[in-house]
């Protein structure tokens, strides 16, 4: 069976929720991604990134609720869910009595979407050594394996579960690289990470999960626009006019300091802060980590 | 099929099979010429006065034990020949499920577009095979013995062709029921322990059966009841097609368990949540 991947959404979920006895590991997680989409998943460790990525791959059955991928049902259609699909696990373990050259082969040979010579470019810019049997490969080595048989994939949704997480600097950047040019041949792509920045980078938009719960799906274009304006008040504080108060959250300290957050452009506010008795001002993008820190603030994770 | 998965369940099992081939192959060959070695003379009316709870053990009249089939015939029984057999067994039987799960590798195998029951069924078919060439090898061995030992009568090495394939029987049990554990475990250690208890427990049963004749009733519930490869040799001395008979009917038993093994362990591996590895 084909998917519709041509339909705006390539993944829904609808009240997707897997519980283990009295423990709730995924809650009601309704999320779409539109096909050629970034989309990053946040969250600590246990938030339930993993077991929505194993709903999605049907590795697990659902509790309650749907999850949908090229209009295809992810656990009673698994395989053809999986044509549509190229998996990377959080730490890739491939068949240890394999060489790596024999990895990518049997990948390629497994499913028509993969292409060989694709595999070994992609080897070959990883810097691999594919005469190496896995059994002797470090992990970083092994997932770098993992890399190029899964970016070789020719489906419309990548899946990358912490796909940087054992990498160096480098190869940290060409995986970023690789994502992007996935993104560029119109592929989506769900990347789950704990490094904000590299998702702050390469994501069009981001979940943010927490104990189970997708509690924000934030706009990456529309964070890039928020700003935190800190300063220190040297005089009264002048409430904003109304049409430049629309979505400011301000807050006014006891020590004088002001932070003030906002929605969207700077320049509306600009004539405002002149007319503000301020010193020290610092203007500075929102950022991923302030989301983050919203839902899960430091010393509470 | 996916063409893959068989290379790969083959390019996995063929170390152990080979080692487990030529062990038996070897063993079975060295055990008819140390076979010929053996002349029973008196120590043959010094096993007929032995208590019946002390030749029971070896599964036939002492008469029929005693000729050279007899003798040669007990090297199926002999421990390398049964846990030969197990290594195979439990090894590649707990490998297919909880072996990929333990190691990490179900993750990336399960994503392919195969559905489960090709993933089970490639690992088991190439397991099933291997069983077969490992009692072919056995029974190779000992024809191997017959052709180039001298012995003090005529062995025909057709002779010991049925109680191959009461050892085949055997190790697709024994594949079946360590494949069923495995359909749910995730750590392969675990299922290795459990059928390895089991098999250690089945032994037992089997022993006491057959020493102590108040606990004769216990043979209804070990497998090994069913692996009698020393009454099927001997059998074929005199009557051959009830051999082949007897072997069909503990072979019937064997299969059919082991097959109603597989049977649920496909059903329960498909329905089953693969965990993330540990």
């Amino acid at each position: 069976m084909k998917a519709n991947v041509a339909s705006a959404t390539l993944v829904e979920t609808r009240g997707l929720t897997k519980t283990y006895g009295t423990f709730t590991a995924l809650d009601s997680c309704s999320l779409e991604i539109q096909s050629g989409e970034v989309f990053g998943l946040l969250g600590p460790n246990g938030a339930g990134k993993t077991t929505l990525i194993r709903l999605l791959l049907g590795f697990l059955r659902p509790s309650s609720g749907a999850a949908r991928i090229g209009g295809l049902d992810c656990y009673a259609q698994a395989v053809d869910v999986h044509r549509q699909v190229s998996y990377l696990p959080g730490e890739a373990r491939l068949f240890r009595q394999m060489r790596g050259r024999d990895v990518l082969r049997f990948f390629a040979r497994a499913r028509r979407e993969s292409d060989l010579r694709r595999s070994l470019e992609l080897a070959e810019r990883l810097q691999l050594d594919l005469s190496r049997p896995v059994a002797s490969c470090s992990t970083g080595m092994r997932q770098k394996l993992a890399l190029a048989v899964v970016m070789a994939v020719d489906a419309p949704l990548m899946i990358l579960d912490e796909p940087t997480a054992n990498l160096d600097p480098t190869v940290r950047g060409d995986v970023l690289q690789l994502v992007r040019e996935a993104q560029r041949e119109g592929r989506t792509v769900l990347f789950s990470s704990h490094v904000l920045s590299e998702v702050e980078s390469i994501c069009d938009r981001v979940g943010v999960l927490r104990r189970g719960e997708l509690v924000h799906t934030q706009q990456m274009s529309e964070l890039r626009r928020q700003h935190r304006i800190r300063a220190q008040l040297t005089g009264d504080f002048v409430e904003p006019p109304p049409e430049v108060a629309v979505g400011l959250t301000i807050d006014t300290q006891e020590n004088g300091l002001l932070v003030i957050h906002t929605p969207g452009e700077l320049s509306p506010l600009l004539g405002w802060l002149a007319t503000l008795p301020l010193a020290e001002v610092t203007i500075e993008p929102a950022g991923l980590q302030a989301i983050y820190d919203r839902y899960h603030p430091p010393g509470l994770r | 099929m996916n063409r893959a998965l068989w290379i790969k369940a083959i390019v996995e099992a063929r170390l152990l099979l080979a080692a487990c081939m030529l062990l038996l192959f070897v063993f079975q060959w060295i055990y008819v010429w140390v076979t010929s070695l053996v002349k029973l003379g008196p120590l043959y009316t010094f096993l007929t006065e032995l208590p019946e709870h002390l030749t029971g053990i070896l599964g036939a009249p002492i008469e029929e034990v005693a000729t050279i089939e007899g003798r040669i015939a007990l090297g199926y029984i002999d421990p390398t020949m049964v846990v030969t057999a197990a290594v195979w067994s439990i090894s590649r039987g707990s490998d297919v499920v909880s072996g990929e799960i333990n190691r990490g590798s179900m993750e990336m195998l399960l994503a392919l577009p195969v559905r489960r029951a090709e993933v089970l069924v490639a690992h088991a078919a190439v397991t099933v095979v291997g069983a077969a060439l490992i009692a072919l090898s056995a029974v190779l061995g000992t024809a191997m013995g017959v052709w180039t030992v001298t012995l003090e009568a005529e062995v025909a090495a057709a002779t010991f062709l049925p109680a191959a394939t009461n050892l085949f029987a055997l190790t697709f049990f024994v594949c079946g029921i360590t494949t069923l554990a495995s359909s749910v475990d995730s750590v392969r250690w675990r299922t290795v322990g459990l059928i390895g208890g089991f098999y250690i427990v089945q032994v037992i049963m089997e022993v006491l059966s057959r020493s102590a004749p108040v606990l004769s009733w216990l043979k209804w519930f070990t497998f090994l009841g069913a692996y009698e490869p020393q009454s099927i040799i001997t059998r074929m001395l005199d009557d051959p097609a009830g051999a082949w008979w007897l072997a069909a009917q503990f072979n019937a038993v064997l299969l059919g368990l082991g097959l109603l093994g597989y049977a649920l362990a496909l059903a329960l591996f498909c329905r089953r949540d693969v965990p993330a590895p540990l």
